[in-house]
This record gives C-alpha cells, sequence and structure tokens, in this order.
C-alpha cells in the first residue's frame, strides 16, 4: 500500500469507492498497490516508482491524461493504463501519442486489469 | 379652426396608418389612401362592402357575428383594446397586421374606425429573431441532453465499477484454498453498498426528469392557431401563399403547454409553405376538428408530396430532405405531441400535396 513497501502499481481515481475496489481487488491478487485520490497527491509522492500506473481520466483539477503528458514530458517511462467512463477516439489518439500502454472503458475487466500489472511487475515490454 | 371637414380630410388622407371607418352593420364608409395601398383596393371598389372582405377565412365569416356581439353585449374584444390580427389584401395573400378600433357617434349615428399599422416588416424582424431562438434552443437542449446522457453514464459507471471490482476479488478470495470469509463478507457488503448507490443516483435522475414535465393549461385551438399562423405566415405574400384556417364551431378547448404546442404548429406551417416553393398552386390549409375524445388538427399543402422512403422515416431524428435542415423538427414534434398524449402522422393530400395531422386530448368537461 501507500508506504515504504514495493508497489506493483500506483493507482489514481478521485472516486474513493472506485479507489478502494481497486485496490482490494489487485491485493487479493497478491500486489501491492499505492493509491492517490487525484493526480496532485500523485506529483506530491513521487518517492516510491511503482512500475505502472494506472488512472483514472476524468478527474477535476489535473485529468489523467493531463498527469501522463506531464509525467512523459518529465521523461517518465512508466507504463500506464488509461481506465475511462467514456473512450472518445480524441481521448484515444491522444493517449497513444502519449504512449499509454492501455485505455479500457469502465468497468475495467478483471483479468485485464491483473495482467497488466502482473506484466509490468515482470519488467516486461507491452507487447 | 378653418374649415375643419378639409381639415379632418387632409388628416386622414395623410396617416400613415391606414383607417378603415365602418357603420355599425360592417359597411365601409371610409378607407383612407394608406389602406389603398396597404390592402391594394382603391377605396371607391370597397366603400358600401362589407369590411370581412379585409380579412382571411375564417374571420370573414365570423365578422357580422363579432360586430353584433358587441352591439348586443357591448363585450370589447377588440374596440378600444387593439391586438395582433391577420388581414388579406386584393391578391388574397395575408399580412399580420396592429389593429385599434375606435368607436364613435357623429350625430347620433354609431361609426367605427379602425387604425390599422403593418407588421410585416417588424414581425419579419421579429420572427427571424425567434427563429434563431428556437434553432439555439433545439441545438443546445440537444447538446444538454447528450450532456446530461454522459454524466449520468460517468456517475453510474462509478459504483457498478467498484461493485464490479469487490465481487471479483471476493470471488478469487473464494477460490484461494484457505478463504478469509471475513475479507470476503466485508467485499460484499461493500458491493451492495456500491449496488445502493447506483440506485440512488437513479433515483436523483428520475426526479429531475419528472421536474421537466409539461405544464399543461387550457387553451382554445382556434387561438392557439391564429397565433402560430401570424408567424408562420410571415412572408408568405413573396411567396404567394394562400392560407385558410378551417376551425370547427364549439371546439372544444385542450389541456397543452401553449408554446410547445405552437412550436409544433409553426413548424408544420413552416414546412408546408417551404414544401410549395415553386409549385404552381400554393395553397395552406389548416383545419381543427373535435374527434372522439381528442381534436385533430391537419395542415395540409399542396407541394410535391413526400416520396415513399421519406415517409417511412419522416420522424426520426437527423432525417432530414433540406440541405440545410438538422432533421430535429418533426422529431421534435413527435415528441412534443406525444408528451401531451396525442399521435401525429402524415397523409397524402387527395388534392396533391401532403397532410400532417396530430391530435391533442380534449378538456373533458365543454367549455
Amino acid at each position: 500500500m501507500t508506504g515504504s513497501a514495493r508497489c506493483a502499481a500506483a493507482i489514481i481515481d478521485d472516486d474513493a469507492a472506485v479507489l478502494d475496489s481497486l485496490r482490494f481487488l489487485l491485493e487479493v491478487a497478491g500486489y501491492h498497490v499505492a493509491t492517490y485520490p487525484s493526480a496532485l497527491d500523485f506529483l506530491a509522492d513521487r518517492g516510491s516508482r511503482p512500475p505502472c500506473l494506472i488512472l483514472d481520466h476524468h478527474m477535476p483539477h489535473m485529468t489523467g491524461l493531463e498527469l501522463v503528458a506531464r509525467l512523459r514530458g518529465e521523461g517518465e517511462g512508466m507504463r500506464i493504463m488509461l481506465i475511462t467512463g467514456s473512450s472518445t477516439p480524441a481521448i484515444v489518439s491522444r493517449a497513444a501519442a502519449l504512449g499509454v500502454a492501455k485505455v479500457i472503458e469502465k468497468p475495467p475487466v478483471e483479468d485485464e486489469l491483473i495482467a497488466f500489472v502482473a506484466l509490468s511487475a515482470e519488467g516486461q515490454p507491452p507487447r | 379652426m378653418p374649415d375643419r371637414a378639409a381639415y379632418l380630410r387632409a388628416v386622414f388622407d395623410a396617416a400613415p396608418e391606414a383607417m378603415v371607418i365602418i357603420d355599425e352593420r360592417g359597411r365601409i364608409e371610409g378607407f383612407s389612401p394608406a389602406a389603398e395601398r396597404q390592402f391594394g383596393y382603391p377605396a371607391a371598389d370597397v366603400v358600401g362592402r362589407n369590411v370581412s372582405l379585409l380579412m382571411p377565412s375564417p374571420y370573414r365569416e365570423e365578422h357580422d357575428g363579432y360586430l353584433h356581439r358587441y352591439l348586443t353585449t357591448g363585450e370589447r374584444r377588440i374596440i378600444g383594446i387593439g391586438r395582433v390580427v391577420v388581414g388579406q389584401r386584393r391578391d388574397g395573400s395575408t399580412f399580420p397586421m396592429e389593429l385599434s378600433v375606435a368607436e364613435a357617434r357623429p350625430s347620433g349615428r354609431r361609426i367605427f374606425v379602425g387604425f390599422i399599422r403593418d407588421l410585416t416588416e417588424a414581425q419579419t424582424t421579429r420572427a427571424r429573431m425567434q427563429e434563431l431562438q428556437q434553432e439555439l434552443l433545439h441545438a443546445s437542449r440537444l447538446r444538454t441532453t447528450g450532456q446530461m446522457a454522459a454524466t449520468m453514464a460517468h456517475e453510474l459507471n462509478q459504483p457498478l465499477t467498484a461493485a464490479a471490482n469487490y465481487l471479483r476479488g471476493a470471488q478469487r478470495l473464494l477460490d484461494m484454498p484457505q478463504a478469509d470469509l471475513a475479507r470476503v463478507r466485508d467485499a460484499l457488503s461493500l458491493a451492495a453498498q456500491q449496488a445502493l448507490r447506483a440506485g440512488d443516483i437513479i433515483r436523483r435522475l428520475r426526479s429531475f426528469v419528472a421536474r421537466g414535465e409539461v405544464q399543461s393549461r387550457r387553451e382554445s385551438v382556434n387561438m392557439l392557431i391564429e397565433e402560430a399562423s401570424a408567424l408562420a405566415l410571415l412572408g408568405a405574400k413573396e411567396r404567394s401563399i394562400h392560407a385558410s384556417h378551417r376551425i370547427a364551431a364549439d371546439l372544444p378547448d385542450v389541456m397543452v403547454e401553449r408554446v410547445q404546442v405552437q412550436q409544433v404548429l409553426l413548424n408544420l406551417m413552416r414546412n408546408a409553405i417551404e414544401a410549395m416553393d415553386g409549385m404552381p398552386r400554393r395553397e395552406l390549409t389548416v383545419e381543427a376538428v373535435a374527434e372522439g375524445e381528442d381534436v385533430r388538427v391537419s395542415v395540409a399543402d399542396t407541394g410535391p408530396g413526400l416520396p415513399a422512403e421519406v415517409a417511412a422515416q419522416l420522424f426520426q431524428p437527423f432525417v432530414t430532405t433540406k440541405p440545410d435542415g438538422m432533421g430535429i423538427g418533426l422529431s421534435i414534434c413527435r415528441t412534443i405531441v406525444e408528451s401531451h398524449g396525442g399521435r401525429i402522422w402524415a397523409e397524402a393530400n387527395p388534392g396533391g400535396g401532403t397532410v400532417f395531422r396530430f391530435t391533442l386530448p380534449r378538456v373533458a368537461d365543454p367549455a
């Protein structure tokens, strides 16, 4: 979870229930994850560098894609999965341009989610 | 004052507003030069004739009745009040006009003086403004609906996502050799909370939609049609449209939201007028009859008629035959009519062209 343990993934979602349920699911699957209620909270806690980031696109203050753009601008190459309620062509193409590995629609499919974290944890490049 | 008669004559001749003087039986006694210009008749042709020839149907037939009612009951509907009515020119075309009527009793006789201002210009401007406003309203309504749907989808997706995650996690826990049942129970309880949260969102949506229900009031069909046609017929002279109303006598009132139903009428009449562009015969007939529990309104044109493939999907949104149309007019008409408990359909006009008909539920008790 947030803190010292080596995290498999960081999760950012402004909805407390979604965030908590994602953490629960990934923990049950055997992964430590760090959770953040906003992009700014994540940026404030850059000590831990998890191998992957799962984030909601529709968030106030800073959207998921805005955060991705900022991270990429800083040369951050972590694998990123963007979860969106409605993936428009604009979001998909912007995400692709920013090197987002996967864009999935809510509700996310459990296997996809776990496979993404597993693959990132193994340090394998996306295929 | 010098020669009083000559003085009054000069005023009568020079007044920019048309003046029409009638006796108490409705016969024209005076017809000013401005009136000659507005209606297209030389004074000599109309003096002595019934003033109803300056009005289109159904007012033409009813005017003697109005006059008689005033003379017997003294009940004023227009005298000293003034209102916007429709006038008919010599060539049969109609135009909106502002009419005020004064009553006078020179040497014991009773006469009525009508002052008439042609509103074609003023109303064309206003109508264009209104049209633009309506277009904006339509577009923004559509956008609002779309935005609301997107917001709802997002709002509902949150608890559904959370519930699915908790349940999938619980399932995984149960699949483990030593299942931690306390953790499973917690997860199931959290999932149930999220399902209830989704239900709350739907309830909120429902109460929001309910607030948007129509505020119906008792309205006269005649008045609804009269006002909508005054707007729809702007510019009808340029297009040489001959418009007539056939409103059944003793038509029951209807329970409707006036503005919405007039939007339907305006839309159908405008469509009808556009459909007749370039046709040899351009007759717009608006009819209203009582039929069982309903009042049935028809808007008939003598245009080219509807091709079968267009007729089939006439009321679908975003289907249009107009080069610059959005294809939402008729679908909005249908939404409005159906929200009032009526139905709308189109038929071929037996004499050529198309008839759009719609029904509105009549009020239970007679007026």
